[in-house]
């Protein structure tokens, strides 16, 4: 049972952090191989506020996420709009290269060290025993909590809203989408800031419940099959391939070789994309476009 | 244009970095490849500072009869390959007359392989120490850094021996990395010798974010404690797994730089460490030394993270005390193969290499722990002394 | 197979090609005899860098023909270099095999892994193939790290410079002729690859797979082949590494080094094989130059830590300014340069 418990919060973790990635590819075929270092950011930007600016646990929460929306909004306007019309090879590369970029000035301004960000902000973080043999951590249950409700939300806003909508359309068919009046770069800004948004919240999540250092970025290229397997624009897909790879990799663990663990989950991506090259959820004409 | 500038610049670049480093005959040049950034910057850009300190203070102190010493860093990231250009440069082009490693295990094949070629010898000081420094050691390598793999487990299980009780089931936990799985393999072994029960290995694979699945696995497998060798941040982790799954029972894990500060931010009475260095808590003129130098410096470092570097330091210095008019690589080495170095307090006992042992003859460790009586760190077992075979 | 040529090749008048040829071809042989007088003047430290330079090359030239040409993108290419560099170091070990043994073997494993992880490639593209060829090298590098472990190699597999003829290559001077004649000849192979069938078929199914297929050109065989010619000269490189650095360990094989490649494609410029070799020298001068201009630069108070994160950190805004400014690349501000030479002399030929 416990590792019955295992397997959802990491596939809360891997879906969180995979609704970033479809977010950003369904309007822009961008892939944001930046995504985990985004991640950690909005984990930092937690410490900076919490030393420097409010020393209470939710105000200190609730401005970090005003200020991942901002690097969000930045990285867009600043950057990936400049790559808008480039070949797609060169967007995901200047990506690769805002991630080096990240993680250096992580460790200029916060160190190299490891930090225990929960202590802080003094957040105890506990363990709840969900029944006698079944345990999970608070920061643990919050990820799980929080998954849910930013893809209710992300959902009820794609499906729902107005912008959702259009963000739809451009995903669709941008010269189209274009023509009709949507403008493309609210529609791309939005799209970021979504992503750096869900990102961060997902940084910070994991961060209070072990510990923060520039390397836990490396949980956004575990997350990176998840979104594949489930199909790149598709937000359940999404969903689904957390839960398939994140089983994956507990069971794994737990009854073969821990070391395979890194590579299995991308054997299995294989196996899935050559069934279905479009990944389980994604739709099949994008393939024309990459 | 802006291309055609950089392009100039690059030509430039390289010319200077190449313009070769002339040693004055007063002073000992030392190249040190550190991994000072990349993902084991953290454990070891503090003890390549630690060095550093030590060797700017003997250097204005007017170093040691006469003679100082130039250090030529270079980062290597922890990668291999930069290790290999980074060691290629000091001896082509600095001419050292002795390498520092400060880094991951990834870089010693190449440092290993390039200075057995230029024949300089290669202290490792703060990374890891390697097997080769071991009985039987081979020339040119030598280790003073406080913790090796092997050692560590035969001191943690000795240690775990007498606390636990005889038929305890041990559970342990490596990083997919080569010496931390060996640590943790030989730790299995003396304890299935010892009688106890083993609940197995666990390694994570290098980047593991999450241990919970590790965890569970050892709780399920029925451990009453844990032993973990690795870096810092997997071990902490491990551990804090565990206790998120609401385990109670003992953990013993290295003691590296981090520990004295983590722990006591831990306040984990049941968590122990097992190393060679004192923790900082203890005012002694060794350690008040070392925090004035590190507060002085104007560096935001933790005094306790430095330590290991701070070693090697002392370790330089004695080497160049024994060092007569000859300050070439052979005569360091010389001097180096037959030496015993007072390590002022900072460690149990002195470092003692031979012909045959650049480890230590006699290896010497302490346990600690956090109390709650005293809410504050405390010695769990003062220094036992175990001889290197 | 006759359409493809005249439909897709590309044409230009016999004439200026013919001139524009011997004009090149003046400029090779300026470029092959400063290159080899270079080491005279040249520090250990420069042949060191040349060297580096020169593997790095040849396994960017690999990725070039495979992604700038034949348009089939891979994050495998670590993996590929950590197989030919274990292939070598195993035989070596185990068998105490020679360089022509070895050497030959890599590039054997390179090309049956090149064929296995390219058969994805029949089914997906783009971003979904780059996925899986990831795949590959988690495996390679799995599979190395547990050789690594059961051999008690725990640094690394340590290698003797290599006995060619009975004479030992590992002078900084032998290197770096050596490698400098393999990377000429990997450079002459695949220029000469690409302006055979083989390469102006890559070149039509990189333009349009569909439209390719149609004019005749068997799409499947013709991305095996990329597959396997190309991983079999990183595995190549691989090999090469490994004797250059004399040691063998999956630590040296990063995925941050596969991303090191395809920054080298792309700032060299996509598509050409000269933009692969200007990449390889761009991306391996960048860290020394970046660790120049923090020494240039007066800082105070810094510790090294500080300066190694800020090194870190402008490679990677180097490369950015790089993607957003000069997209074409290194070869198109080339062709400009040459461009604004060139203009004057043509405007005396042309009345």
């Amino acid at each position: 049972m416990q590792i019955l418990a295992n397997i959802v919060v990491l596939t809360s973790l891997y879906a969180l952090v995979a609704c970033g990635y479809v977010l950003v590819y369904k309007v822009s075929r961008v892939l944001n191989l930046a995504h985990g270092e985004l991640m950690i950011l909005g984990a930092y930007l937690l410490v900076a506020t919490s030393a420097g600016i409010a020393s209470d646990p939710l105000v200190a929460i609730a401005l970090t996420a005003m200020f991942s929306i901002v690097v969000g909004l930045s990285v867009y306007l600043l950057l990936m709009r400049k790559m808008t019309g480039q070949p797609v090879l060169a967007a995901v590369l200047t990506t690769v290269a805002l991630g080096i970029l990240l993680r250096g000035a992580m460790v200029l301004i916060w160190g190299p060290q490891q930090l225990n960000v929960g202590a802080m902000i003094s957040f105890d973080n506990a363990s709840i025993a969900l029944t006698d043999s079944v345990r999970v951590s608070t920061a643990a249950l919050w990820l799980v909590v929080c998954t849910f409700l930013v893809y209710l939300g992300l959902l009820a806003f794609l499906h729902m809203s107005r912008w959702g909508m259009r963000m739809r359309a451009s995903g669709q068919n941008a010269l189209l989408a274009a023509q009709r009046g949507i403008n493309l770069h609210t529609v791309y800004a939005l799209a970021w800031t979504l992503s750096t948004f869900s990102g961060s919240l997902a940084g910070v999540l994991v961060t209070l419940d072990s510990r923060i250092d520039v390397n836990m970025a490396v949980i956004g290229l575990k997350a990176f099959p998840a979104a594949l397997v489930g199909g790149l624009d598709s937000l359940p897909g999404a969903l689904i391939g957390a839960g398939v790879i994140a089983a994956l990799e507990v069971l794994l663990i737990h009854y073969v070789n821990p070391l395979l663990s890194d590579v299995v989950p991308f054997l299995v991506l294989i196996a899935i994309l050559i069934v279905r090259p479009w990944g389980l959820y994604g739709t099949k004409e994008e393939l024309n476009r990459v | 244009m802006k291309i055609i500038q950089f392009a100039k610049s690059l030509v430039l670049s390289a010319t200077v970095a190449a313009g070769p480093a002339l040693a004055a005959d007063d002073e000992v040049v030392i190249g040190v490849s550190a991994a000072l950034s990349g993902s084991a910057a953290g454990t070891y850009a503090a003890p390549a500072e630690g060095l550093k300190l030590y060797l700017h203070l003997l250097n204005e102190a007017g170093g040691v009869n006469g003679k100082t010493v130039s250090l030529v860093i270079y980062d290597d990231q922890g990668d291999a390959s930069r290790a290999a250009s980074n060691a290629k440069r000091f001896l082509t082009q600095d001419d050292v007359q002795m390498i520092i490693s400060v880094s991951t295990s990834a870089t010693f094949a190449p440092i290993i392989s390039q200075a057995t070629r230029g024949k300089v010898p290669v202290l490792f000081a703060g990374s890891v120490c390697p097997a080769e420094t071991m009985p039987p050691a081979k020339p040119l390598l030598y280790c003073s850094t406080g913790f090796s793999a092997v050692h560590d487990s035969i001191a943690m299980v000795d240690y775990l021996r007498d606390r636990e009780s005889s038929d305890a089931t041990v559970g342990f936990s490596a990083m997919g990395i080569p010496i931390s799985r060996a640590g943790m393999e030989e730790a299995e072994r003396l304890v299935l010798k010892a009688d106890m029960k083993s609940a197995g290995v666990e390694i994570a694979p290098p980047g593991t974010a999450d241990y919970t699945s590790f965890a569970t696995k050892l709780i399920q497998n029925g451990a009453d404690s844990v032993l973990s060798w690795a870096p810092w941040a997997v071990q902490i982790r491990f551990v804090d797994a565990l206790r998120k799954q609401g385990w109670k029972g003992n953990a013993y894990v290295g003691h590296l730089a981090e520990a004295e500060l983590e722990m006591m931010k831990m306040k984990d009475p049941n968590l122990f460490t097992l190393g060679t260095n004192v923790m900082l808590f203890e005012d002694s003129e060794a350690t008040q030394t070392l925090v004035n130098a590190v507060k002085e410096s104007g560096s935001n470092l933790h005094p306790e993270s430095i330590l290991d570097g701070w070693v090697g330091g002392i370790v330089v210095e004695g080497v160049l005390e024994q060092l007569g008019e000859d300050t070439s690589a052979e005569a360091i080495n010389a001097v180096m193969s037959n030496i015993e170095i007072d390590t002022k307090g900072l460690r149990g006992g002195p470092i003692k290499w031979t012909d045959d042992n650049h480890f230590r003859e006699t290896i010497y460790y302490r346990a600690y722990r956090w109390s709650d009586e005293k809410s504050a760190m405390e010695i769990a077992r003062d220094w036992k002394a175990y001889e290197v075979e | 197979m006759s359409n493809i040529e005249t439909g897709i090749g590309k044409m230009t008048p016999a004439t200026t090609r013919r001139k524009r040829l011997s004009q090149n071809q003046v400029a090779w042989i300026g470029l092959i005899v400063l290159l080899v007088l270079l080491p005279t003047s040249a520090t250990p430290f420069h042949l060191d860098i040349a060297s580096q330079i020169f593997i790095a090359g040849i396994g960017a030239l690999a990725l070039m023909v495979l992604t700038g040409i034949a348009g089939q993108i891979s994050l495998g290419h670590s993996g590929l270099m950590a197989a030919g560099a274990f292939t070598t170091g195993i035989l070596y070990k185990e068998a105490g095999a020679g360089i022509w043994i070895t050497l030959p073997a890599s590039v054997v494993a390179g090309a049956v892994i090149g064929l296995i992880f390219g058969l994805p490639s029949l089914r997906l593209r783009g971003i979904y193939l780059a996925m899986s060829t990831l795949a590959l090298h988690f495996l390679v590098i799995y599979l190395g790290g547990e050789y690594e472990f059961a051999s008690g190699a725990s640094t690394g597999i340590f290698l003797d410079p290599p006995v060619v003829f009975g004479f030992e290559i590992y002078d900084g001077y032998a290197w770096y002729y050596v490698l400098l004649a393999l990377v000429a000849g990997t450079y002459w192979g695949c220029r000469n690859l690409l302006n055979s069938k083989t390469g102006r078929a890559w070149e039509a199914l990189h333009a349009n797979e569909t439209a390719a297929e149609a004019l005749g050109v068997q799409v499947a065989n013709y991305k095996l082949l990329a597959f396997v010619i190309t991983s079999g000269i990183a595995s190549f490189s691989g090999a090469l590494f490994a004797y250059y650095q004399n040691f063998v360990s999956v630590e040296a094989f990063t995925l941050f080094l596969s991303i090191q490649y395809i920054a080298m494609i792309i700032i060299g410029g996509m598509g050409s094989l000269p933009g692969a070799l200007l990449g390889a020298v761009f991306v391996t001068l960048v860290p020394y130059f970046v660790e120049w201009l923090m020494e240039a630069v007066p800082y105070i108070g810094l510790d090294i830590t500080t300066v190694s994160s800020a090194s870190y950190a402008a490679f990677g805004l180097l490369m950015i300014l790089f993607l957003v400014f000069e997209p074409s690349g290194l070869t198109g501000i080339w062709k400009r340069l040459v461009g604004q030479f060139a203009s004057p002399s043509k405007r005396e030929d042309t009345p």
